[in-house]
This record gives structure tokens, C-alpha cells and sequence, in this order.
């Protein structure tokens, strides 16, 4: 009897321990996702990133919409996934779009959007430079760029916040807007210049790994050197990106030789100057 | 008569874009003193060698190689040692505009016939500041995104071959020296030039005067 009692007492107390354990394992469960409440962005989840990218690409679109010509807009969304098959992220919902402006500039946001001017797209000679101009923008979102950026803008607390917002919380949160606005003032300012250096170099390796010739990245530089400086259609990206004679330089100095064995791969002139013929008559 | 004129219309701005798009044949300077090679490769033999600032005239690049032509013969240049100058006439004087309208409208005779003057949009700082979101413009995005696989068929159809590379790292120390070196070959004037607009472009908005230092924004 004695002995069954204390069997029980001790099966009691091992229910009730597991029973403790159990809450306790919940409760550290609890702790351990506070302590990922991190506010770091370049952690952000991929439908979150792609969030912040879709309303800054929303606003950047209400400046300058989309060039009203679906063949050109289809050539540059098929060579974009392309050479974003050639990064670490190509499952991103990658998109692409030619902005209606005579201004020569291009322009990124985070979780995959990237925009080419129609004013630089009908500077270029070869689809090997249409792909250098995507791939810079490429390279500005696989490094993340932007989100860096923001978050040097952002008080922590804003930061924590918007990590911890469910992914269905309502997006017209101060917090949230301030984040949007960091990030669309990104194209007036401009990122910084070790980032633009940072998005050539990967930019080049992008073009040169999707089987293009690696110097077009190089020529598109030295075609923007030699624009006329007073034309009002580059002052955006003077003002927002390094001298291009300095970028070129740079980049070179990067490239060394390691890349001359592929400068044999095609510039793909002849279907970039077939496509724009075809889809301006 | 009318037929004539007609296909006039829509010749000219087509010979126009095509002479744009094919327009290869570019003035340059050296940059420094360089070889001119017979081939577009380093061990290539020596046609010539180039002083700084010599002007030659560049038709077609292979690679990091340019095909030109300067007083002392025809050969390759290395994409380094030359430079462009900036152009006196506005870029969008040269055609690229009417290129870009009759993107947008689809055709050439359009915009020549009406009358009009090519759209000219331009996209400054102010534009974006001022812009409202445009929910429309993303369903438009939306719509027109294209898929892995088709970029794996349009890279088939020109024979693009994918290669495996590691990115690059950042060279030790730009090189100061090559871009003063670079810059000190443009002329007085294209430098002033450039540095008005850069100080002009510095400020923008109501009461910005770009000849007071610090008003020019960030």
C-alpha cells in the first residue's frame, strides 16, 4: 500500500513535471521568436521585402509609367529572368519594366523590381548592354541594397516594429510609411557609392555568367562618359550615381583579366536592334 | 504626288532611327599613350604607338578591343586607353527621342504626320517626390511579368551558353592616378560644363540658388 502510494506520488509528480516542461518549452518557444524579433531588415521575410518593394515601385510608377509597347516590355522581362536564373535568388518573383521617360537612368527595388528608362534603353547598342544596365539592378537587389539603406535611415524602434507586424497587418501604419518614404527617397538621393561600385561588380559576373560579353557593362560606361554632362536627361543619375568614368575605372580595375577569356560570348546585337525596329513601326 | 510624299514621311523617320542604330563610327581620344594593335589582343604586333590624346575614330568593339582608325593606321585599341568626348549636341537632338515616341505609339508616321513634337518626359528628383503611388501601374507589371522558363527559351534561341563564375572582389585601390590622368585630357570647357550643371542639378526646388554654397539639397 505504502508502496503503491508512492508510485502514484511519483507518477503525479513526473505528469506534473512534463506537464511544467511542457509550459516552460512553450514559453522558451515564445522567447526564442522575441529574441528573432530582430530589426535587421536584410532579414526580412521574402513577402515582406517584397512588399516594401511593390510600394516603392508604386510611387516610382506614379513619376514615370510604363512604356505603353508590350513587345519591348515582354524582351526585357525575358532576358531579366534570365539573368536572374544566374543569381542565388532566382525564385524571386522577379519584374521588370521599361518606364515611359527620355531620362537615361535606371532603378531597383527590394524582392526583385527592377526598371530600365526608355531614354538609356534607346542609348544602347547590343542586348549584351541591355543586360549589363539589368544586371547592376539585379546585383543592387540580391546585395539588398536598399533594405541596408532604409535601415540606416530608421530609428530602431520602427525597425522592430514593422519585423514584428504579422505579414496580414494593416500596411498604412506610420511605421510602415516611413519605411516606403525612406526607401523612395532612395531615388532622389541616391545609395551609396560603395553600393553602386558593389552593384557593377556583381552586375558584370551576372552578365558574363548568363553567356553575354563581358565588356558591355564597361562600354554602356564609357557611351554615359561621353553624353553631353549639360544634358538635363542625365542630371537624376549624376546626381544619385558616381561619375561614370570613375565607375568605369573601378570596375576594370576589378575585372583585371580575370574575364577576357569569355570576351568572345555575344554582344547579341543583331536581335536588340531587330527587336527595336520591329516594335517602333 | 500624295502616295510620294507619303512614303516620304514614313521613310525618312525610319532611315533616321536606322543610322542611329547603326551609327557606329564615333570620335574618341586616347588617353594616355597606348598601342595600336593589328589585332584586338595584348600580344598582337604594334601598329603604331598612340601619344596621349590623340584622335581617332572608333567603328566597331570586340570584347574589352576597339576597331579604329587614327592618322598613324587602322588597328585595336584597349577599351581603357580611349574615351569618349561628351558631345556638344544634346543627346536628344540625335534621334533618340523619335525613337522613343514611335515606341510608344507603335508607329512612325504617327507622331510625323500629326504634326507633333516628339514627347519629351523627363523624370527629375521633384517628379518622384510629388508622385502618388499608381496601384493600376503595378497591375500593369504584374500582367506583363514573364517566367524562369520562358528566359530559358529566349536565351536557346540565340544561343546564349550559361557559365559558372565567382563574383568578383574589389580591386585593392581604385586607381586616383588613371582617373586624374583620365580627366586631365578633357577640355577646359567640357569640365566647366559639366561642373555648372552638376552645381545646378545639386539644388532643386523653389528658392534654390545653385551660386550659394550648401543650398544645393543633400
Amino acid at each position: 500500500m505504502r508502496r503503491l502510494t508512492r508510485t502514484l506520488f511519483l507518477a503525479l509528480g513526473l505528469l506534473v513535471g512534463s506537464g511544467l516542461a511542457q509550459a516552460f518549452s512553450l514559453d522558451l518557444g515564445k522567447l526564442v521568436d522575441i529574441a528573432k524579433q530582430t530589426s535587421n531588415l536584410g532579414e526580412m521575410d521574402e513577402e515582406r521585402e517584397r512588399e516594401i518593394g511593390k510600394d516603392m515601385s508604386s510611387k516610382l510608377l506614379g513619376a514615370a509609367p510604363l512604356l505603353d509597347n508590350p513587345g519591348m516590355q515582354k524582351y526585357v522581362n525575358d532576358l531579366g529572368q534570365w539573368l536572374a536564373l544566374q543569381t542565388d535568388r532566382p525564385g524571386l518573383a522577379w519584374r521588370f519594366g521599361i518606364l515611359d521617360t527620355n531620362d537615361i537612368n535606371a532603378f531597383a527595388a527590394p524582392g526583385g523590381y527592377v526598371f530600365i528608362t526608355a531614354g538609356l534603353l534607346g542609348r544602347l547598342q547590343s542586348e549584351a548592354e541591355l543586360a549589363a544596365v539589368i544586371a547592376h539592378e539585379i546585383g543592387h537587389v540580391i546585395r539588398k541594397h536598399h533594405l541596408n539603406a532604409i535601415q540606416q535611415e530608421a530609428p530602431a524602434n520602427i525597425l522592430t516594429n514593422v519585423m514584428s507586424m504579422a505579414a496580414d497587418q494593416d500596411e498604412n501604419s506610420a511605421e510602415w510609411n516611413f519605411l516606403i518614404d525612406a526607401g523612395s527617397d532612395l531615388y532622389t538621393k541616391g545609395l551609396s557609392r560603395e553600393d553602386e561600385l558593389d552593384a557593377d561588380l556583381v552586375g558584370v559576373v551576372i552578365l558574363t555568367r548568363a553567356g553575354y560579353d563581358p565588356y558591355a557593362l564597361a562600354a554602356v560606361l564609357q557611351r554615359l562618359d561621353g553624353v553631353n554632362p549639360g544634358d538635363s536627361t542625365l542630371a537624376l543619375m549624376q546626381k544619385t550615381h558616381p561619375a561614370p568614368d570613375e565607375r568605369l575605372l573601378v570596375l576594370l580595375a576589378a575585372m583585371g583579366d580575370q574575364l577576357d577569356s569569355y570576351q568572345e560570348q555575344p554582344a547579341v546585337a543583331e536581335r536588340f536592334r531587330a527587336k527595336l525596329v520591329d516594335e517602333s513601326s | 504626288m500624295m502616295t510620294k510624299w507619303l512614303r516620304f514621311v514614313i521613310w525618312l523617320p525610319l532611315a533616321l532611327v536606322t543610322t542611329l542604330l547603326y551609327a557606329d563610327a564615333r570620335p574618341a581620344l586616347t588617353v594616355h599613350e597606348t598601342e595600336l594593335r593589328g589585332d584586338p589582343a595584348g600580344n598582337a604586333v604594334s601598329v603604331a604607338t598612340l601619344p596621349a590624346e590623340s584622335e581617332i575614330t572608333v567603328f566597331e568593339r570586340k570584347g574589352g578591343w576597339y576597331r579604329v582608325e587614327a592618322e598613324a593606321g587602322a588597328g585595336w585599341l584597349r577599351l581603357a586607353s580611349l574615351r569618349f568626348p561628351s558631345t556638344l549636341q544634346r543627346e536628344s537632338d540625335s534621334g533618340v527621342d523619335l525613337l522613343l515616341n514611335s515606341m510608344r505609339t507603335g508607329t512612325y508616321a504617327g507622331g510625323a504626320s500629326s504634326g507633333t513634337t516628339t514627347g519629351v518626359r523627363g523624370l527629375d528628383g521633384s517628379d518622384i517626390d510629388s508622385a502618388s503611388p499608381s496601384e493600376s501601374q503595378i497591375e500593369k507589371l504584374e500582367a506583363q511579368a514573364s517566367s524562369a522558363d520562358a528566359g530559358r527559351t529566349f536565351a536557346a534561341a540565340t544561343s546564349l551558353e550559361p557559365v559558372s563564375i565567382a563574383f568578383l572582389e574589389p580591386a585593392a585601390e581604385a586607381d586616383a592616378t588613371l582617373l586624374e590622368q583620365t580627366r586631365s585630357t578633357r577640355s577646359t570647357s567640357e569640365v566647366e560644363a559639366s561642373k555648372a550643371k552638376a552645381k545646378e542639378d545639386a539644388c532643386y526646388g523653389d528658392g534654390c540658388d545653385p551660386d550659394i554654397p550648401f543650398m544645393g539639397g543633400d
